[in-house]
């Protein structure tokens, strides 16, 4: 028999990841802990407002428009997925077109929220003096005249929820900028497999909260029911 | 220019189709749209949407993220703050909806 080839694997302390994908992994730990305290104040704050006072959010929002939005993103983490594949496969320059696309549809999530979205709120005029009651910060005057982020406590969590999560998909795009230059010019081997493979998962952690986000603000009905 | 049609990861032990995962996230956000859409009543139509995130936000997390290839590690590490998250909210509630109730 031979021994010399049933060597025991030698123990080891930790995980067994790399340091950096568990680096990233408790990075996304804390970030479940940001978001999840944010979507829990929506949710808290939805079943807290008394009857009448909490907007439908459905006629607010344009769910087509939210649709639209979890394509693009679920299409992105896609293209970041095949990404790694051809790195690890030594497809450099292929690889660098799928990040590029992966960027090019996070540009386009971003420009339908501000134009279809952020604009059209932020640019409304302001309300009439007398029909914003501050008194109540659940849902003072009409609906339609406080879509800023102090103008009611629904506008605030959607513009803080929705807020956060755009810098979040910016700060991806910046990352992901970096591998796309370098292996579109052919400098990114396998060797920098693991590097593209922590930002895919912070991608995807980001089409993540994007997958809450979207029924919660664009879908579910408010407490007590609403209409169509 | 080719798109390679599985994926795996850097041990290269996992294999998924990237591509078949897509079309079941894209068909179950039909769902949840749809549930809006044809105007289910709000109690079962909450339901079916919640229902829906989570299969989705699963689906990413053991495809794309590749936790279904993972060992037992990533229960120490994903399990907690979930928990944690969802604590809190049940936490709050006696202080926040009761308390405007």
């Amino acid at each position: 028999m031979d021994h010399a080839a049933a060597a025991p694997t030698p123990l080891t302390m930790g995980p067994p990841i790399s340091p950096g994908k568990f680096a990233m992994w408790l990075f996304l730990a804390t970030e479940v802990m940001f978001f999840g305290a944010f979507i829990g104040c929506y949710l808290l704050f939805r079943d807290a407002a008394p009857p009448g006072h909490w907007p439908d959010s459905r006629h607010i929002l344009n769910p087509n428009i939210g649709a639209l939005n979890t394509s693009v993103l679920l299409l992105s983490s896609v293209f970041i997925v095949i990404a790694l594949q051809l790195v690890q496969q030594g497809e450099a320059r292929k690889a660098g077109k799928y990040v590029l696309m992966t960027i090019a549809l996070g540009l386009v999530f971003l420009l339908v929220k501000l134009v279809f979205e952020y604009v059209p709120k932020l640019t409304l005029p302001p309300a009439v003096n007398g029909v914003v009651d501050k008194s109540h910060y659940f849902l003072p005057g009409r609906v339609d005249e406080t879509l800023n982020p102090g103008g009611n406590l629904w506008a605030s969590l959607y513009f803080m929820l929705t807020g956060f999560h755009a810098v979040h998909v910016i700060g991806g795009l910046v990352m992901l900028s970096f591998p796309a230059v370098k292996a579109l010019r052919n400098r990114y081997g396998p060797e920098k497999a693991g590097q593209l493979e922590l930002m895919g998962l912070y991608w995807h952690f980001v089409d993540l909260v994007w997958i809450f986000l979207f029924p919660m603000l664009y879908l579910m009905a408010p407490p007590g029911g609403g209409h169509h | 220019m080719t798109a390679p049609t599985s994926a795996h990861d850097a041990h290269g032990k996992a294999h998924f189709n990237p591509w078949t995962v897509l079309v079941a996230l894209v068909v179950l956000t039909g769902i949840s749209y749809l549930s809006e859409v044809v105007a289910i009543a709000p109690p079962f139509a909450n339901l079916i949407i919640y229902g829906v995130a989570i299969s989705k936000a699963l689906c990413v997390l053991a495809f794309f993220m590749h936790l279904k290839y993972e060992s037992g590690w990533k229960w120490v590490l994903v399990v907690p703050p979930v928990v944690m998250a969802i604590l809190m909210v049940f936490a709050l509630v006696p202080d926040i909806v009761f308390h405007t109730h």
